[in-house]
Formats: C-alpha cells, sequence, structure tokens
C-alpha cells in the first residue's frame, strides 16, 4: 500500500516536472580524430549531414552539397527575408539535431577550404553548427559520453553579422559609457595601490550593508559572487551583477587570513 | 563575402590527431562568462597567477591556444617557439588546472577581431578540447553563468606539431590586412567600461513620487546633504518618477561627475548637487 502511494507520488512529481519544463533532448555526437565534436544533423528535414559542433562558430556554416540537397535557396523563398541580406546569411526553415529542432535559423553557404581540409583527414564533413543553432537551448556537452543535450530555454539568438556590422557602424562615435545598472550596493570605496590580487577597502560607510556585515577597513577584496575584483572596473562589474536585498558571497583578506561573508545589499545607488 | 567569413573565423578548425575516454562526478563549479559582440563565449583566467586573461570556450579548437605576445610576461620559454605547460590555469569562478599542454601562436581570427576592436574585449586565446573535455559544461545564455562539472576521465591529448602551421597562409595574411586597416580606422583601443559613479543613496516609490529612503553616512549624497524624506523631482535636468529612469541617468555618469537633483523637502523646491565617488 504504503509502496503503491509513493510510486505514484513519484509518478505524479515526474508528470508535474514535464508540464513545467520543456523536455531536454539529448544527442549523439563523435569526436573526431581531430578533436572536433560532429553531429548528425537534418537541414530542413533532409539529411542527415555530418557537421561540426563548434561553440566558438558565431555562425552556421553549411557547404554547397547541403544547401542543394537540403533545397536551401528554394525553400528560403518561402521564408521571411533576413533583416540585413547583405551579409550572405540566408535563413532555413530548421535545423533539427537528435529531436531539438531550431526554426527559421540564419546560415552561411560557403565551401570553407579549412572543412574541405578536415575532411580529407576524417571524411565528409558538410559544415558547423555554431551559435545561432546553440544559443536557443540550455547546451549541455559531455564529452566522455559523447552526448549533447538540448533544453528549449526561451533565449532567442542575436545575429552575430548584424551585431558586428552594427558595431563596425558604430566606431568612432562616441562610445557611451556602458550603462551598469546601479541597484544593488555594498556601501564601500576601495583602491589597487599594487598588483597583488584584488583590492584595498579604503572605506566602509557607516550604517553600510558591507559595514553590517562586518567588512572592514584595510581589508583585501578579492571576489564578488565568485568573480575576482582585481581592480575598480573588476568590482563595478561585479557588483553589477549582484541582487538587491539578497546575500552575496564577499571573498576577503584579512591579514593572512582568507574569509567570505555573505553581505546582504542595500537596494540604492 | 570572404574577409567576413575569415573574420567570424571559425575560430579553431586546426590541427590533427586521435580519440576519447570514461565518466564520474563532484558538484558543478559556476563559471562567468560574457558573451561578445561576435558572439563569443568568453571567460577570464589567471595564468601562473597573472592575468586576468579573456579566453573564448571552443570546441572547434583542438587544443588551447595563447597569443604568442603572452609568453614573455608569463615568463614562459615554449618548445620550438611554439608549446608550453602552464603550471596553473585557473578559471574565474574556481577551476583550477595544472600542467596544461599549450600552444603559443598568433591565430588570424584573433588579430582581425582584436584589430576592429569588434569583441569590445582583447581576446588572449582560445580554450578548447584538452580542457573542455574534462568538464560537463551547460551552456545557458538566459543565466550569468556557467556550470562546469569536472569530470574523472582524462582525455588524450592531440601529438604536438612542432612548429605546424595554422590554417593556409591565404587566410593568416587575411587576418594581418584585417588588423591594418583597424589600426588605419583608429579602432585598436578597445572599450573599457569606466565605473559608474557612488552616490550612497536609496529610493522607493510612494504616492508616484520618488522618495529617498535612505542616506550613506558620508557617502557623497550625504555630503551633498541629501536626506531620507526628500522627494526626488528631477535628474540631471530630466524629470524622474521611477526608480528605473533615475537608474538610466545615473548609469551615464562617473566618478567626479555631478549629479544634479531637483528635490523637495517639505515645501520647498531645492537644488543639490551631488559629486560622485568610487563606491559601489
Amino acid at each position: 500500500m504504503r509502496m503503491r502511494f509513493l510510486a505514484l507520488l513519484a509518478l505524479t512529481l515526474v508528470a508535474a516536472h514535464d508540464d513545467t519544463k520543456p523536455l531536454a533532448k539529448s544527442a549523439k555526437c563523435e569526436l573526431l580524430s581531430t578533436k572536433h565534436l560532429a553531429v548528425s544533423a537534418k537541414i530542413n528535414g533532409k539529411g542527415p549531414f555530418r557537421l561540426i559542433f563548434d561553440t566558438g562558430s558565431p555562425v552556421v556554416l553549411l557547404n554547397t552539397k547541403v544547401a542543394r540537397e537540403a533545397e536551401i535557396a528554394k525553400v528560403a523563398r518561402g521564408l521571411p527575408k533576413p533583416k540585413n541580406t547583405l551579409n550572405g546569411q540566408t535563413l532555413v526553415q530548421s535545423i533539427e539535431i537528435g529531436g531539438a529542432k531550431a526554426d527559421n535559423v540564419p546560415v552561411a553557404v560557403f565551401d570553407h577550404p579549412t572543412l574541405a581540409a578536415i575532411a580529407e583527414i576524417v571524411g565528409p564533413v558538410d559544415g558547423i553548427i555554431g551559435y545561432p543553432f546553440f544559443a536557443r537551448f540550455k547546451t549541455t556537452i559531455d564529452y566522455p559520453a559523447l552526448q549533447l543535450t538540448f533544453q528549449p530555454n526561451g533565449h532567442m539568438p542575436e545575429d552575430a553579422i548584424q551585431t558586428m556590422m552594427k558595431a563596425l557602424m558604430d566606431r568612432g562615435k562616441k562610445r557611451t559609457v556602458r550603462p551598469v545598472p546601479p541597484v544593488a550596493q555594498l556601501g564601500i570605496e576601495v583602491e589597487k595601490p599594487d598588483e597583488q590580487p584584488g583590492v584595498r577597502i579604503k572605506t566602509v560607510f557607516a550604517g553600510s550593508a558591507a559595514a553590517t556585515a562586518g567588512l572592514r577597513t584595510g581589508d583585501r577584496l578579492l571576489m564578488i559572487d565568485g568573480r575576482w575584483t582585481d581592480s575598480r572596473a573588476d568590482c563595478v562589474a561585479a557588483a553589477a551583477e549582484m541582487p538587491a536585498g539578497q546575500g552575496v558571497a564577499i571573498a576577503i583578506e584579512r591579514g593572512q587570513a582568507k574569509m567570505t561573508f555573505a553581505v546582504v545589499t542595500n537596494s540604492g545607488f | 563575402m570572404h574577409w567576413r567569413m575569415a573574420l567570424l573565423g571559425f575560430i579553431g578548425l586546426m590541427f590533427a590527431g586521435e580519440a576519447p575516454s570514461s565518466v564520474a562526478e563532484p558538484a558543478a563549479v559556476q563559471v562567468p562568462y560574457r558573451l561578445t559582440a561576435t558572439k563569443h563565449i568568453l571567460v577570464r583566467a589567471k595564468i601562473n597567477g597573472r592575468g586576468p586573461y579573456n579566453l573564448v570556450l571552443d570546441t572547434g579548437a583542438p587544443v588551447v591556444v595563447l597569443a604568442r605576445k603572452l609568453a614573455e610576461p608569463l615568463g614562459i620559454t615554449p618548445d620550438g617557439g611554439h608549446w608550453a605547460d602552464l603550471k596553473r590555469l585557473e578559471f574565474e569562478g574556481g577551476v583550477v588546472m595544472e600542467n596544461v599542454a599549450t600552444r603559443f601562436d598568433d591565430l588570424y581570427q584573433l588579430e582581425g577581431m582584436n584589430g576592429l576592436g569588434l569583441a569590445g574585449a582583447e581576446i588572449h586565446g582560445l580554450v578548447g578540447y584538452p580542457v573542455l573535455a574534462r568538464f560537463r559544461i551547460e551552456y545557458d545564455f538566459t543565466k550569468a553563468k556557467l556550470a562546469w562539472t569536472p569530470l574523472a576521465a582524462k582525455p588524450d591529448e592531440l601529438a604536438r606539431r612542432p612548429g605546424g602551421a595554422m590554417g593556409s597562409a591565404g587566410l593568416q595574411a587575411l587576418g594581418t590586412v584585417m588588423k591594418g586597416l583597424g589600426k588605419f580606422l583608429g579602432a585598436d583601443q578597445l572599450a573599457a567600461s569606466k565605473p559608474r559613479g557612488f552616490a550612497g543613496m536609496s529610493l522607493a516609490v510612494e504616492n508616484e513620487q520618488l522618495r529617498v529612503s535612505n542616506v550613506v553616512a558620508g557617502a557623497p549624497a550625504d555630503r551633498a546633504g541629501l536626506r531620507v524624506g526628500d522627494i526626488v523631482r528631477q535628474a540631471n535636468g530630466r524629470d524622474v518618477t521611477t526608480i528605473e529612469m533615475f537608474g538610466i541617468t545615473l548609469a551615464t555618469l562617473t566618478p567626479a561627475q555631478a549629479l544634479k537633483l531637483l528635490i523637495v523637502r517639505g515645501d520647498v523646491e531645492r537644488d543639490v548637487s551631488i559629486e560622485l565617488g568610487e563606491g559601489f
């Protein structure tokens, strides 16, 4: 009876879990002798094609053989036009890897000589799966298991080429200061008197979050929430990521002792 | 088209070698990262205690690569001009590795991106297979950190290839051209984010007004005479009615700049000029 109840409970929990999260899809990959990962992907429902899985690639690249077999040009005519046609990219209707599917993905069609060179060593390789595909998922890479897992996370990546072109256009314009959202506050000032790791806390404002937590003038601030603070710019960048009103791990060195404080930040500017 | 492809550089994609191994597992380490304008995944690492340096996580790189110019400041003399073991490679967030075989080289893709200032940060190298294969890594761009779970398996590494050129000579040459162009356009100075100014004050919305809810003793707002209970009407000439609007105004100001507030205290309007400080 009790067993059955537990089993039922477990089932219910599993079902509830399925309702709340989109299912993760796994795909096997191969490790090529060149130490690249290769996946088997369907493009526009055609294939599969053997493609290199590359977190360092801002684009999805397909060679002209894939373009032909997946009828990329013909299918693209029925799809919304990419915003920037200057960049030589086109859309494919779908890319599917082991049950994980992304629709309307920008791709570049190009016979890249480096890919051809790799193909000579490892056999046919027809392109590269890069950021425009994997950024749409929580993507987990497990080398020993030779497994990739894709869990939809609602992230819709910007187009790398467009953002780069924009960055090029904006060059020469007056650089605006990065608008760091100042929401959480520790209440300290720091200085960088030497080249040692971290910065020295030169002021702890009375009544501030830092003072309440026990930080002191002269402490060496090493990390804010796991981020290095080796310069003032580092500190501000790390502080900008702090949640307001919550505990943040502040790592310091005091004399010879390393300590970590949980500082509950103030919301402030 | 050609130059753009070179620019994007499927960073990595070079070399040749062998096969994999098996599994085990402790807890995940949370590694902060930044996504560049070029959509590269950048993490920070200290090498032999120096740095931090900006490195791209790149499954397309069969090896770990560092820019050649880092060898000297790191006190490393690579074998045959290219290879050396890094005694200690520490990634921000707390991943520490020892004796990591690394190739010192100048990649045209990195030179191109650095030359044009496109990534928004100087990129010092690539983290490839020999490091990446020792972790199960979750890449989720809706989160501020990447989860790295250390794995027991030690990957076989590529045989070293002393001296070997990376990529074709033609592509190398193109990288140099890109770099030259960047210099010509004056883009070689990379965007450094300036620290924002610090006021030492908190706000709350009450009756659709911004009320000062806290002033840090001794901080710039306090020194300028701001008090708890003051109602903030304008910041640097702009009407502000929400904390977000106030934040946007403040985000563009750096230390030593003035934040000019129009406030109401009692029934009297006053100007308060806060000389922003360097706190946070």
